[in-house]
């Protein structure tokens, strides 16, 4: 029987696993940083990497704790809009901005999860649909807030951090790259604790995590509030990159994308959020006119994987791999 | 007398599910909760262990009125259960899956659990140890400990499920009919595995069909039919009560008349 | 007086367009427990093929019409054949999961197909404008109030009489014990969706000279139908029927003497509404259910 040292050293381990993966992503971020010199790579990739930070959000809540929302955009725009608002007639510092952007879109969230997440499958779907929607409208009709669709916000000074100004796609990449591996770096963490596994075992059966001692409530709660705090942590960010931008970014569009980030990377794992994410981002620059063909690959695409592949399609195409090395070594 | 359930009913419409029942467990003792399909066992269950709300009666769990309470206000109490088909938390190995049992022994929350505090690290190997010693105490090897916990044999499963609920450290278990579909073996391993539970102090109230394991480690039985308790006592008074023969246990033959 | 009484009637024409979409809802859920996140889709394909044959290919309106219904029935049909028949996991999120799929794809393909302008269909005509004490009756919400007078009438006759409807209901309440009489769930399903794509269908050319049809249109009605649906009580048809007329009507209200901006605001706060506070609605059966 193997020792009980080598069982807690090959349990660590996996958690090691993933940290090292963390590194390895700065090893990358790094590399490509000094690499890269092309605006329109970097800009790509900027982009990939905020909305990664979102979709990670959306990874705990839809992939870790299984409730399904599609309503994120709201947080998005609850992130863009209070930094934009913060910086441009307040006169707040960009990382202020940007911390009260993420605290107002986290405390926004956790105002409104406690009822939403009284909602079965279905109705949480639906209900946190028209709560996205409901913000969307609210953000195109409050023009004197918001802008609304026209002119929306402009002239939103890029982020700077003292006297480092971030108006280049370059500037900008090293700081998305750093905070997208230190919410990396937590989202591993929690995933490998013991509130990782009570979300885990909630979604399978909270009736089964709750006689054991979870607390269900708290937990779709919580999990619920740091996914919108990540969310409008990258609406932030996403403000201040784009420096102009109206109420049409935060539809239900970007809401399905997140849900599809998630999905087409893997719902078991942080990382899948991270493949979505640049799956979605980088996908649309390989085909002309894609706005025009957008919704139907998006559609294909998301039927596709939820109709074969429902643990999304990263897990697929491993199991698949799995398997085919399985039957091999058979022979 | 830790678990005290007095009058305990549940209706669906026009259904009596659960009519007025009473019964008592006391540590140490394995009582066992049997009758036909339908009789309202796992109904009962339920309600003990707040999965639904009683329609009436009253509930004491070592004195105090539990009636009405959540399964997680109840497992902090100290009451856990098993199900009739292993819950079990796929994408999740054996030893996490039996952690989750320990989860209320910990206080790591999300902000500590994200910034890895030394404190809660400290408790993670608590809680590991906490499992590691549930594992072996249902005799569960340790080889098994990082398979998904989905993919081991069915008797293997109810182990880890038993095992989980072990974890929580309880003193009330709740045990739904853990010996369906095992096979004679694994049936004695089970019935050896509950009476054991029941030596170490636990208060058991099991659920069960199979009569020879009844029987065979139960201090105390209740039978139900229709929703109703008819009879209890000790296995061999049950056994001998002519409305549980009728109802349950079996009837002998009559021979044909005479011509 | 006046205007509030046509405010009223708008919001009845409207609202009749809502219970068809409710029903459509209302028929897959009850057949296959599965609530189908394409159903608005259903409508916005049936308003945009018509429209499009119309405008398009010079199509007269009735042939249009035709051929976007059975364009539709067989699109529906298709989901649940290819995508909900098909899906690996048969869970409430898996099938949740896979009509949301559904929505984009169908969506997708009328943007690329009829493209991104609105269009309208010609009224229907035939029947005639009426005024009554200054107020209007149009043709167009004649034929709309009067078709859900139809659908309601033969959908009641084919679940209460025909043979089929009592399949149908049987397959929905126990799937097993229909399956041991003969009666194929898979079958029922397809009828379910394909019933459901028909009146949602017909629903979306109605409303398609008043409103326009547009492959953005589908979320709305979508949204919508199923506030509809559960402001009536999910699972019962008569209150589709009723929630839709009611959401039509509180939406027309409050954009005729409060707001019009955020008309399309009304229903989703008012199935927010619902969902939180009153999910059973006005004629559903409220059920306890856990794990």
């Amino acid at each position: 029987m193997a020792p009980v040292e080598d069982v807690r050293g090959r349990v660590a381990r996996r958690y090691w696993r993933d940290v090292t993966g963390v590194a390895c992503l700065a090893v990358i971020a790094l590399a490509i940083g000094l690499t890269v010199t092309r605006s329109y790579y970097l800009s790509m990739l900027v982009y990939s990497a905020i909305f990664a930070i979102a979709a990670l959000g959306m990874s705990l809540l839809f992939g870790f704790a299984g409730q399904i929302s599609v309503g994120q955009a709201a947080f998005f725009g609850v992130g863009a809009y209070t930094s934009a608002l913060l910086v441009m007639r307040l006169g707040l510092p960009p990382l202020l901005g940007m911390v009260c952007a993420t605290a107002l879109a986290g405390v926004f969230g956790w105002l409104v999860s406690r009822p939403l997440l009284r909602l079965t499958t279905n109705y949480l779907a639906m209900g946190t649909l028209a709560f996205g929607v409901i913000c969307f409208i609210v953000f195109a009709q409050l023009r004197f807030i918001t802008g609304g669709i026209d002119p929306g916000i402009v002239g939103l000074a890029p982020f700077s951090i003292g006297p480092i100004v971030l108006d280049e796609p370059r500037k900008m990449y090293w700081l998305v790259a750093m905070v997208l591996c230190i919410v990396m770096l937590l989202v591993i963490n929690l995933v490998h604790s013991r509130i990782g596994r009570a979300l885990k075992a909630l979604k399978v059966s909270e009736v089964a995590a709750a006689g054991l001692g979870v607390d269900v409530v708290r937990c779709k709660v919580a999990t619920f509030t740091l996914a919108a705090a990540l969310t409008g942590l990258a609406g932030s960010l996403y403000a201040h990159f784009q420096t102009a931008f109206n109420a049409t970014v935060f539809g239900v569009g970007l809401s399905i994308e997140l849900l599809i980030m998630v999905v087409v990377g893997s719902v078991a794992t942080p990382w899948g959020a991270l493949f979505g994410a640049l799956f979605v981002t980088i996908l649309p620059s390989f085909l002309d006119d894609f706005e025009h063909y957008k919704l139907l690959v998006w559609g294909v695409v998301m039927s596709a994987v939820m109709i074969y592949m429902p643990d999304g399609f990263g897990k697929g195409v491993v199991d698949v791999a799995v398997s085919l090395f399985k039957r091999r070594r058979l022979k | 007398m830790t678990l005290e359930v007095q009058n305990f009913s549940k209706r669906y419409g026009g259904l009596i599910a659960v009519d007025r029942v009473t019964l008592t467990a006391t540590p140490g003792d394995i009582t066992a909760l049997i009758g036909p399909n339908g009789a309202g066992k796992t109904t009962l269950l339920n309600l003990i262990s707040g999965v639904i709300m009683t329609d009436g009666g009253e509930c004491l769990l070592f004195g105090e009125s539990v009636a009405g309470r959540t399964p997680h206000e109840l497992a902090h109490l100290g009451l856990t259960r098993t199900y009739q088909s292993p819950q079990l938390f796929d994408e999740m190995n054996v030893l996490e899956t039996v952690m989750v049992g320990a989860h209320q022994h910990g206080t790591a929350g999300f902000i500590s659990s994200m910034f890895r505090m030394r404190r809660t690290r400290k408790e993670e190997t608590r809680l590991e140890e906490q499992a590691l010693r549930a594992i072996e105490r249902v005799g569960l090897p340790r080889s098994l400990l990082l398979r998904p916990a989905v993919d081991l044999a069915y008797g293997l499963q109810r182990r880890v499920e038993i095992a989980r609920a072990l974890a929580m450290q309880p003193r009330v278990v709740l045990l739904d009919e853990p010996a369906a579909g095992l096979n004679q073996q694994e049936k004695r391993e089970l019935a050896s595995l509950v009476q054991s539970l029941a030596s170490d102090g636990l208060t058991v109230l099991l659920v069960e069909h199979d009569m020879d394991i009844v029987m065979g480690i139960s201090q105390h039985v209740v039978v139900m039919n229709f929703g109703c308790k008819i009879a209890e006592g000790t296995p061999a008074e049950v056994q001998a009560n002519q409305a549980v023969i009728d109802a349950y246990l079996g009837v002998e033959a009559e021979e044909p008349a005479d011509a | 007086m006046a205007q509030f009484l046509q405010i009223v009637l708008a919001g009845i024409s409207i609202g009749a367009i809502y219970s068809l979409a409710a029903l459509g809802f209302t028929i897959v859920f009850n057949a296959t427990k599965v609530t189908n996140f394409a159903n608005g889709e259903f409508v916005m394909m049936g308003g945009l093929v018509a429209a499009s044959l119309v405008s398009n290919a010079q199509w007269p309106v009735p042939a249009a019409v035709a051929l976007a219904v059975v364009v539709v029935t067989a699109l529906g049909i298709a989901l649940d054949k290819f995508g909900v028949q098909q899906a690996r996991r048969k869970t409430i999120l898996g099938y949740a999961m896979v009509t949301i799929g559904a929505s984009l794809l169908y969506r997708g393909i009328m943007q690329v197909s009829a493209g991104r302008d609105v269009l309208f269909l010609p009224n229907f005509g035939v029947l005639p404008d009426l005024r009554l004490f200054d107020v209007y009756f149009t043709s167009q919400s004649t034929w709309i109030l009067l078709t859900l007078v139809i659908v309601s009438g033969a959908l009641s006759y084919l679940f209460l009489r025909t043979r089929i409807g009592k399949a149908m209901r049987a397959a929905s309440q126990s799937p097993r014990a229909a399956a041991l009489c003969g009666i194929e769930p898979a079958r029922m399903s397809a009828l379910a969706f394909g019933m459901a794509a028909a009146a949602g269908a017909l629903a979306g050319a109605l409303v398609a000279p008043v409103g326009g049809a547009f492959f953005e249109y589908g979320l709305g009605f979508g949204l919508k139908g199923f506030a509809a649906a559960v402001l009536g009580g999910f699972g019962s048809p008569v209150g589709a029927v009723i929630g839709g007329l009611l959401i039509g009507l509180l939406e027309s209200l409050s954009a005729g003497y409060l707001s019009s901006a955020y008309k399309d605001a009304v229903a989703l706060a008012i199935l927010l509404g619902l969902l939180l506070a009153w999910p059973s609605g006005l004629l559903g059966r409220v059920e306890a259910r856990r794990v």
